[in-house]
């Protein structure tokens, strides 16, 4: 093949195939699932679960909740830089209080590595008060 | 202790490998390590991470100036490398990188002390501004591309952007496994495709080495340490965008002080990583985050262990290739480098469908297809950093949450 029409051909693809990858991103969704069906198998993988903040604790801005739903609880993190444009986005993440029902979708993670406790990161996805 | 030295010299073992191989990279076997740290001592396997991180940049100069077969880190100095070899003196250009890379390690080592002092100093006084820095080396890299080719390397530096924005807001790729494919397709696939069309043969190379004078050596490193220790420190910055700004500071006809502070470059990056980890509690490098992974307590001990580990790593690799170097070429000149290259992209094809599913094969494809670009419209391969430098910048000016 020519080199021009090579160059072409993998401009055409780059640009098809990020069409492709935002329509596939955007329809994406973790999975929703019990708190006690988390599992160490799931590191690295985003999930959601819905249940009851038990405790919240504010530190350097970041936000640590324990959440727990009928199955059990999890602790989950949002950092700092994430909370703040999660609140210029009109969602304001440390108004969430105690005792309130939220779903939060995570990255399941374990913190600190080996020990085999798991806690939940917010990076994207739905976070919110039902 | 001995223990410490056998995993050490496993690490420089694969640091060859990494550094011999194109397309397989630090960050694909510091993840495969990672996973074994459950059955091995953690720290043994910070010390193989480390030494493998160092031996690789000492090693990866010779397939980039050889076999015309660079990372990203190398990419640039793929051009004046090959000058020297086609007119014979490739031993003496790989030569110039060893030194480059052994003065970097002393002299901070030397300035030890110094360096805690002034990444702190570095990242608090222009964290602030971190965003409008990568946008001002993005336009570097992009204005010092000649004529319409600035066009393209908009083109180029946007469409890989555009990819690191989606892929890294998305929740298609598990996020500790999302770089994989974009890097392997943008940098890896992309190149080892291209290569494929490409006869690569070593023309005879003269054994005597030129004087090389000690201000060339000494300008060449500082040179180096100025870009490295800057851009090292910074995230989404390595050693391929120094070496765009170490281009714009160097004599443009003295390839031999651009390649020693290329040579200087990678390992003060590869060090300022882990320095970085220390101080301002930043990994800037796969391999300085898989020790952060690794090594939950990371301290000063563990930061002087490594940085020992780092020094007997140069001081080992860099003999071993001098002694080696000879031998190596006339392998080089006999190998089947076609089907070395495919059998790598059939190995990182199937590595990529093992980490990242379907999904993962969809975004090397988009990756490759990107990646391809920038060689086909003749431009720099290091614009295709835009796929975490433009991510970067939209983070750090608010515009979206995550990286």
């Amino acid at each position: 093949m020519e080199e021009k029409n090579l160059r072409n051909l993998a401009l055409l693809c780059s640009v098809m195939g990020l069409v492709l990858l935002f329509f596939l991103s955007a329809q994406t969704e973790a999975a929703s699932i019990d708190i006690d069906k988390i599992t160490i198998e799931d590191v690295g993988n985003a999930v959601k679960i819905c249940g009851e903040i038990t405790s919240k604790r504010v530190s350097n801005n970041h936000i640590f909740f324990d959440i727990k739903d009928d199955t059990g609880n999890i602790k989950t993190v949002i950092f700092n830089t994430t909370a703040l444009g999660l609140k210029n986005k009109g969602i304001d993440v440390y108004d969430f209080k105690q005792r309130e029902s939220i779903c939060f979708t995570g990255i399941v993670s374990e913190y600190p590595e080996g020990s085999g406790r798991l806690e939940l990161i917010y990076r994207t996805g739905e976070i919110k008060r039902v | 202790m001995i223990e410490l030295l056998f995993f050490l010299l496993i690490g420089c073992g694969l640091g060859i490998l990494t550094g011999l191989i194109p397309g397989l990279h630090v960050n694909t076997v510091s993840l495969i390590l990672l996973g074994m740290s459950v059955a091995i001592n953690p720290y043994n396997i910070a010390v193989i991470i480390i030494a493998m991180a160092i031996t690789h940049t000492i090693f990866n100069f010779v397939p980039s100036i050889f076999m015309g077969a660079p990372d990203p880190s190398t990419a640039l100095s793929v051009l004046p490398g090959h000058r020297l070899l086609l007119k014979g003196y490739g031993l003496e250009a790989i030569y110039l990188t060893i030194i480059g890379g052994v003065g970097a390690m002393l002299l901070t080592f030397m300035f030890f002390p110094l360096v805690l002092i002034v990444i702190p100093y570095i990242y608090q006084n222009i964290s602030s501004y971190i965003h409008f820095i990568l946008a001002a080396v993005a336009a570097i890299m992009i204005i010092s591309e000649p004529g319409i080719r600035k066009l393209y390397a908009v083109v180029i530096f946007t469409l890989s952007g555009i990819l690191g924005l989606i892929m890294l807001n998305s929740l298609l790729i598990p996020s500790s496994f999302v770089l994989f494919p974009i890097f392997t397709g943008l940098f890896g696939m992309s190149h080892l495709l291209i290569s494929l069309n490409i006869k690569t043969r070593v023309p005879k190379q003269k054994t005597t080495m030129r004087p090389i004078p000690r201000k060339l050596i000494l300008s060449g490193i500082v040179k180096g340490l100025f870009s490295g220790s800057i851009l090292g420190v910074l995230p989404g910055l390595g050693a391929a965008q120094a070496t765009v700004l170490t281009q714009q500071i160097t004599r443009r006809k003295n390839t031999r002080e651009f390649l020693i502070s290329v040579g200087a470059i990678n390992t003060i990056v590869a060090m300022f990583s882990l320095v970085s980890l220390y101080t301002i509690m930043r990994p800037r490098s796969g391999a300085a985050v898989a020790v952060e992974k690794i090594l939950t307590n990371f301290g000063f001990n563990e930061l002087l262990l490594l940085l020992a580990v780092a020094m007997i790593a140069t001081g080992l690799s860099s003999i071993l290739l001098l002694k080696t170097l000879r031998r190596m070429i006339s392998l080089l000149e006999r190998v089947n480098y076609r089907k070395l290259t495919l059998s790598i992209i059939i190995f990182l094809i199937l590595l990529t469908f093992f980490f990242t599913n379907f999904q993962g094969l969809l975004v090397l494809a988009v990756s490759t297809a990107i990646g391809l670009l920038a060689p086909l419209f003749g431009t720099k391969r290091s614009l295709a950093m835009g796929s975490l430098m433009l991510p970067l910048i939209f983070f750090y000016a608010g515009i979206i949450l995550i990286v």
